[in-house]
């Protein structure tokens, strides 16, 4: 018979997926970071989610952030409940023995609390504090020895038990403390550029597996939320070879595309400023809408409201879907966004809404969204992203802008033309003098398409296409077509 | 509320007074019940920089408080050769520890919330009435 380990559930959003199923039941773990990254918070929301009269929580205070202080501040989150306090939640200040007192009336003072109190968990906050007793005459053994002794008698007394330490980045590496540890938590708060980044990272949990990497995090009024890397990407599945189509809304282009859009593809429209790409896209929300479905529409370059307005002024309703809970519009542009919270924001609204559509308007818009450590990783941050929704099962179309060039022709300036499963072009075609606009479907992954050239017309009803093709132009894709002199 | 409650505290803990007490231990025991629980809680340094500050306050308001001074332990303590305390007596006791527990409550409901505090209350004076 093996050992069954219990997992409690943190109570941080995503963070019981980044650890494998939530924290190793009288697991002995170090929280560390630097000043400001949010682990007293952690250790709050995690205690706060946990305890219980039946299984009560105790939080050592020594030294560090004055206790009144932490209180104060904590108390601004949603998850501080003081009606908890003294029966399930018992604050208890140390900072008085560690001051006068040797490690070891620390360790007793510790356990007579433990004993009376028989705690599920224990934070100890900031148990730095304890470490600076080292450089104040007590040995580096006789610590590890302390830690030791106190990760032994916090597991004996089944307590899952949480130190709360600043380290910086140079003291991570061979600290022997971090031996007795079963579970590393690092929380980093980076600047880049003129905008902040959280992440976390799980250096080290025994038992399970956990998801490697940085994820990024938020504090809000809630505390910490949480976007596991791999959020959406797991167990995405075959799509499926004869996916229902579905119709954009503009019957020429469905035609053109095939029959519509293959239900669970990504569709990429490609073309320059003005030229009705978010059109087409509200079309394709709008088609959904209309056949019962629900959608979600993510916008980074304006308000929802306005988008709303402007797809009013052809005839496309959206403000009564967003009333009656069937349409989102989503404005992210917070300038620090992280791919992963995008991505959370955007599963989440559809979860909300059972979308089956979801527009992004427009990649630049997202990429501007972005912290900048992140537009590094753009086309990465695409690949999860589009990766992430189509596991979800929605159908979505993005939009691009792309320069015109009279001597080439691009799908994208990012060239994350590989990860759309269909592509839309659209471009301004000289005509006589006059600037056109024309469209072709580039690729359908799911089968064969149109290749012609058609023009269109953006007029009061909304995109209006050609039904004949361009026929006798030649360098229609330069944008400067010729039509052959008649013999 | 806060004056009420307040008034509620001082009225428990002055049934529990001996008759035989000096006039300004019922100050001084109201004080000394909260030094545990907020000591345990924040520290003895954070108790009595909340107790200094709400002295502070109540001072102007309530003379006899001036002859109150606090020993190196952080304990209060009654001055009997102060100016001040010549003017103690049971009649103004009562009323000048009202304004004392009143500043305290003030001061750690500014600081800590009324939730954290009327807790303390409760674990110190469980008969107390809150509201």
């Amino acid at each position: 018979m093996t050992v069954e380990i219990g997992k409690l559930s943190t109570g941080v959003p995503g963070l019981d997926e980044i650890l494998g199923g939530g924290l190793p039941e009288f697991s002995f773990n170090i929280l560390g970071g630097g000043p400001g990254s949010g682990k007293t918070t952690l250790a709050h929301q995690i205690m706060f989610a946990n305890a219980t009269p039946e299984k009560p929580a105790i939080y050592f205070t020594i030294l560090g952030e004055p206790s009144i202080k932490m209180l104060r501040y904590q108390q601004q989150f949603s998850f501080f409940n003081s009606e908890m306090l003294n029966e399930s939640v018992h604050f208890i200040n140390l900072s008085q023995q560690v001051l006068d007192e040797s490690l070891d009336v620390v360790m007793e003072e510790i356990l007579r609390e433990v004993m009376a109190i028989r705690p599920h968990l224990v934070v100890v906050d900031s148990f730095r504090t304890v470490v600076r007793k080292v450089t104040a005459g007590i040995d580096e053994l006789t610590l590890q020895s302390f830690v030791q002794h106190l990760a032994v008698q916090m597991t004996t007394w089944e307590a899952t038990t949480f130190l709360v330490a600043e380290y910086d980045d140079e003291e991570r590496r061979d600290n022997p403390i971090f031996t007795v540890a079963d579970g590393l938590f690092w929380l980093f708060q980076q600047t880049e550029r003129n905008s902040v980044v959280r992440k976390m990272q799980v250096v080290k949990l025994r038992g399970q597996e956990s998801v490697p990497g940085m994820h990024t995090f938020r504090i809000n009024n809630g505390g910490l939320q949480t976007f596991p890397r791999n959020l959406g990407l797991a167990g995405r599945g075959e799509a499926a070879r004869e996916a229902p189509r579905l119709s954009v809304g503009i019957e020429e282009l469905d035609t053109m595309l095939g029959g519509g859009i293959p239900a669970g593809d990504s569709l990429l429209i490609a073309g320059p400023s003005g030229c009705g790409k978010s059109l087409i896209a509200t079309h394709f929300v709008d088609a959904g809408l209309r056949n019962g479905e629900s959608a979600i529409i993510a916008v980074f370059e304006e308000r929802p409201e306005d988008y709303a307005r402007r797809a009013d002024e052809f005839g496309l309703d959206l403000s009564r879907p967003v009333d009656a809970g069937k349409l989102e519009i989503i404005y992210l542009r917070p300038l620090d966004l992280s791919v992963d919270e995008t991505v959370y924001e955007l599963l989440e609204a559809v979860k909300r809404t059972g979308a089956t559509r979801v527009v992004v308007d427009s990649l630049a818009g997202f990429e501007m969204a972005l912290a900048p450590g992140f537009r590094i990783d753009f086309r990465e941050a695409l690949y999860r992203m589009i990766g992430a929704l189509t596991a979800a099962g929605v159908t979505v179309v993005t939009t691009v802008e792309v320069a015109e060039s009279f001597t080439e022709i691009e799908f994208s300036g990012y060239t994350v033309s590989f990860l759309s499963d269909d592509i839309i072009r659209l471009r301004y075609v000289e005509f006589d003098g006059e600037v056109g606009k024309v469209m072709f479907v580039v690729k359908m992954r799911g089968g064969d398409h149109s290749k012609e050239i058609r023009r269109y017309q953006i007029r009061p009803n909304g995109i209006v296409i050609s039904p004949e093709p361009l026929r006798g132009y030649h360098g229609l894709l330069t944008g400067i077509p010729k039509l052959p002199k008649k013999e | 509320m806060v004056e009420g409650l307040a008034r509620r505290v001082v009225a428990d803990e002055a049934q529990r007074i001996p008759p035989t007490a000096h006039d300004a231990d019922l100050i001084l025991g109201v004080c000394d019940k909260m030094h545990p629980p907020l000591s345990r809680l924040a520290g003895t340094i954070s108790y009595r920089a909340l107790l200094s500050r709400a002295l502070v306050l109540a001072k102007p308001k309530a003379q006899t408080l001036a002859a109150l001074r606090f020993e190196s332990d952080g304990h209060l303590m009654f001055d009997p050769e102060h100016p001040a305390a010549e003017f103690l007596n049971r009649d103004t006791v009562r009323q000048d520890a009202i304004v004392l527990v009143t500043e305290f409550l003030n001061v750690l409901m500014l600081l800590i919330g009324e939730g954290l505090t009327v807790q303390i209350i409760r674990q110190v004076w469980p008969e107390v009435k809150i509201k």
